[in-house]
């Protein structure tokens, strides 16, 4: 059939038509394919004993934006499991920090058994994120901070020991403890060479440095730390010491200046001066307005 | 009774009335042009308000203005108006002190213009903070160390003090209004002058009394006036930040404030001139003077612009060089050279002969002045802040650069309504001119005739007698 030069116009602006929409609905179905495409997200397990024997489960939640750069996760509801408890593993849920961080309490009442126990966070049927989860495995363990005093020095010894199932301890070599003392913003490292690996009877001991500086009596809070270990997660320990060299504090902390607080003395009587003149000045005028009324009632 | 003769009686008395006239003829009086020019500001001065209150509730996010520029149009507006603030003091004082005959019809005008932009300059900061809420804690917090802190405190200051220079010497024609014009006002404005005339009789203890505050007032008022802006000034040049890095910076604006508040001072004179038909009392001698006024504060001004700019450039330091360069050859560099050229060099040409100071082409020029002025002020405060010491980077390609919004628009021509609408309502109520100046003013000049006339007669006389 031949077609006629109207029909084959018909024919190609139709067909030119389809192309056109066939080329838009795929382009426009891959980007809603993209903008429904969940992202995916990486989760990390730290688990911390604090000196009162308080355990925290913490994950950390990340991901890749879209110029490569790892950035924390918001707003992520993370779901935590254990191993330890017998047909009841879900722990609890926590929504992601603003740096990316969900936490949980570790219940004190479950206890580890020598193989450790292992705790699980998972993020599970989110919105914008595929699931994601991370794994731990990890051991009870306590650690004992003592000071000893000699005549030129003073020690820190610190014994890292496991706890077992049955209640009893036993000591960790070969971990490795970092000594510190507690700071407004965070804890300070007594020295470059603070970490120290327990002995075999779980012991470290570390040198107190001098010139370090305490409160007004000379008070610090020592701490000894087992930071990110594989086995036992983060420990720590402290204790309180009239070691430190006592803090004198200055009477006037912000003396007069321009850059202080407290304006210079100079300052306040050329502004008194010069102000005072200029509001007597109004004051003095006001007065004589003050008087034309007067006179004119009277 | 000796006192108030020297200040009110005139040898004629149909003079005396006919001055009279003349001045409260307009007052309360509004033609449909009248109405249609406040209803024009008014819907102006609205939408402004109402765009402000826009800005209150979405926040600062919605001018133009981000991190790098955060004193914007608002800003350069406020240093603008403060600087017409300054015509009031320099026409006013600096001719009272001085004791210039022709400058009795022009004062009033004048000490308004003060007050105003003043009032309206003051507005102009807390347009500027996202949080106008919290301006009693630059008072109660405040450290005197502040360079913002004592701007506060110098306007302010000025801000009273310029209330009482422009109330004093209208306190004898709110009385003259109150006795003359009480008859056909409404309640309101009978109520205003009852009130604010504060009960003046023509006695020479309250002559005494209001010469001796106006006195006192006259003399405060130029250094106080001087201090604003210097303190203007100091807002930037005690910041560290290439071209506003500058000791001459205090004087530099004064001498700005001068030269645009003259200009405007040309004005509002050419204005209620043709208003009001005031051309038998602001002649072309008023004109002529306060041109050769303007020009000299153009020279002024020139060299300080000179000082300004010329001096880091010789030296072009490498953080002054990136500023210099966009002003002088960059994105900046057609309105710089526009302005130098066309709104200091080519008014000064102008005004430098005496056809350049008639009453249109000295209004002329002061238009030309006092835009330049206002956009002078814009080129003084954005292109520092797109210049910081520390370069620009990892923020959104539009922070890097600046051009205010409609809302920053809406404001600032709300705000510049808002001067014209006061001061047309202020002229509805009050007499624009000094009338008892002027008619003392008359009153000199029939003396000084009366002398001359007694010269040139004795003169005559002498010659008869010799010959």
């Amino acid at each position: 059939m031949k077609l006629t030069l109207k029909n084959q116009i018909v024919f190609k602006s139709a067909t030119f038509i389809l192309a056109a929409v066939l080329i838009w609905s795929t382009s426009y179905t891959r980007d809603q394919q993209q903008l429904d495409k969940k992202k995916t997200a990486t989760v990390e397990l730290s688990f911390y004993k604090n000196a009162d024997g308080d355990r925290t489960i913490v994950a950390n939640v990340s991901t890749k934006n879209d110029s490569g750069k790892l950035v924390f996760v918001r707003g992520v509801k993370i779901n935590f499991y254990t191993s330890a408890l017998a047909g009841k593993s879900f722990l609890g849920e926590a929504l992601t920090s603003e740096g990316g961080k969900a936490s949980i309490h570790f219940p004190k009442e479950i206890s580890t058994d020598t193989s450790g126990v292992t705790i699980i966070a998972r993020i599970e049927n989110d919105k914008g994120y595929e699931d994601a989860e991370a794994q731990a495995s990890v051991k009870d363990a306590r650690l004992v901070l003592s000071l000893s005093e000699g005549d030129s020095s003073k020690l820190i010894s610190v014994l890292a020991t496991e706890i077992l199932a049955n209640g009893k301890e036993k000591p960790i070599p070969n971990v490795e403890v970092n000594f510190g003392i507690q700071r407004l913003f965070g804890i300070m490292p007594l020295s470059d060479e603070a970490n120290v690996t327990t002995d075999d009877r779980g012991m470290a001991t570390f040198n107190f440095p001098k010139e370090i500086k305490g409160d007004e009596k000379g008070n610090v809070v020592l701490v000894a730390r087992i930071i990110d270990n594989e086995v036992y997660g983060n420990v720590e320990a402290t204790s309180i010491s009239k070691w430190g060299e006592p803090l004198v504090v200055e009477k006037n902390p912000f003396p007069r200046a321009l850059w202080e607080p407290r304006a210079p003395i100079i300052l306040i009587i050329s502004f008194s001066i010069i102000f005072g003149g200029i509001w007597f000045t109004y004051g003095f005028v006001i007065y004589q307005i003050t008087k034309i009324e007067k006179k004119a009632s009277a | 009774m000796e006192k108030k003769n020297e200040h009110t009686t005139v040898t004629n008395n149909n003079n005396v009335e006919s001055i009279e006239n003349d001045f409260l003829k307009p007052i309360g009086k509004y033609s449909p042009l009248n109405r249609f020019w406040i209803g024009f500001l008014l819907i102006i001065v609205v939408w402004g308000a109402a765009i402000y209150i826009r800005q209150i509730y979405f926040g600062l996010g919605t001018t133009a203005m981000r991190n790098y520029v955060s004193w914007g149009l608002y800003i350069s507006t406020f240093v603008f108006f403060i600087g017409i603030s300054h015509s009031g003091t320099l026409v006013s004082a600096i001719l009272r002190i001085t004791n210039k005959e022709w400058r009795r019809p022009i004062t009033r005008s004048a000490e308004l213009l003060t007050w105003v932009s003043l009032l309206f300059g003051g507005i102009m900061p807390i347009i500027d903070m996202g949080r106008p809420d919290r301006i009693p804690n630059l008072v109660i917090f405040g450290r005197l160390q502040s360079p913002l802190l004592w701007d506060i405190i110098c306007i302010g200051t000025y801000f009273v003090g310029s209330s009482l220079f422009l109330y004093l010497p209208m306190i004898p024609d709110i009385a003259l209004c109150r006795d003359r014009l009480s008859g056909n006002a409404t309640r309101l404005r009978k109520w205003i002058y009852r009130k604010l005339s504060l009960g003046w009789q023509d006695t020479p203890g309250n002559w005494k009394r209001l010469e001796k505050g106006m006195h006192v007032m006259t003399i405060i008022i130029i250094p106080i006036a001087v201090s604003v802006h210097t303190v203007v000034g100091y807002i930037f040049a005690m910041t560290l930040r290439p071209g506003w890095n500058s000791t001459v910076f205090g004087p530099y604006f004064v001498a700005g404030a001068l030269y645009s508040g003259s200009a405007a001072v040309v004005l509002i004179m050419a204005a209620f001139r043709r208003m009001y038909h005031l051309e038998k009392y602001i002649t072309k001698k008023q004109f002529n003077y306060m041109g050769q006024i303007v020009l000299a504060l153009t020279l002024i001004y020139a060299y300080f612009n000179l000082n300004e700019y010329a001096v880091p450039a010789y030296k072009m330091a490498s953080s002054e060089g990136f500023l210099l360069h966009d002003l002088f050859s960059g994105s900046y560099s057609s309105v710089f050279w526009i302005l130098q050229l066309g709104t200091v060099l080519v008014p000064a040409i102008i005004l430098a002969f005496p056809k350049g100071r008639t009453p249109v082409m000295a209004s002329i020029v002061c238009i030309i002045i006092v835009i330049g002025a206002w956009v002078k002020r814009y080129i003084i405060v954005i292109p520092t802040l797109l210049h910081p010491y520390l370069p620009i980077q990892k923020v959104p390609i539009e922070w890097s650069q600046y051009f205010p919004n409609w809302v920053e628009w809406s404001i600032t021509f709300g705000a510049l309504a808002g001067i014209f609408l006061v001061i047309t309502l202020f002229a509805k109520i009050f007499p624009i001119v000094s009338i008892w100046e002027v008619k003392e003013g008359r009153e000199i000049e029939e003396k000084y005739e009366q002398v001359d006339n007694a010269i040139k007669n004795e003169k005559e006389n002498v010659q008869v007698a010799t010959s």
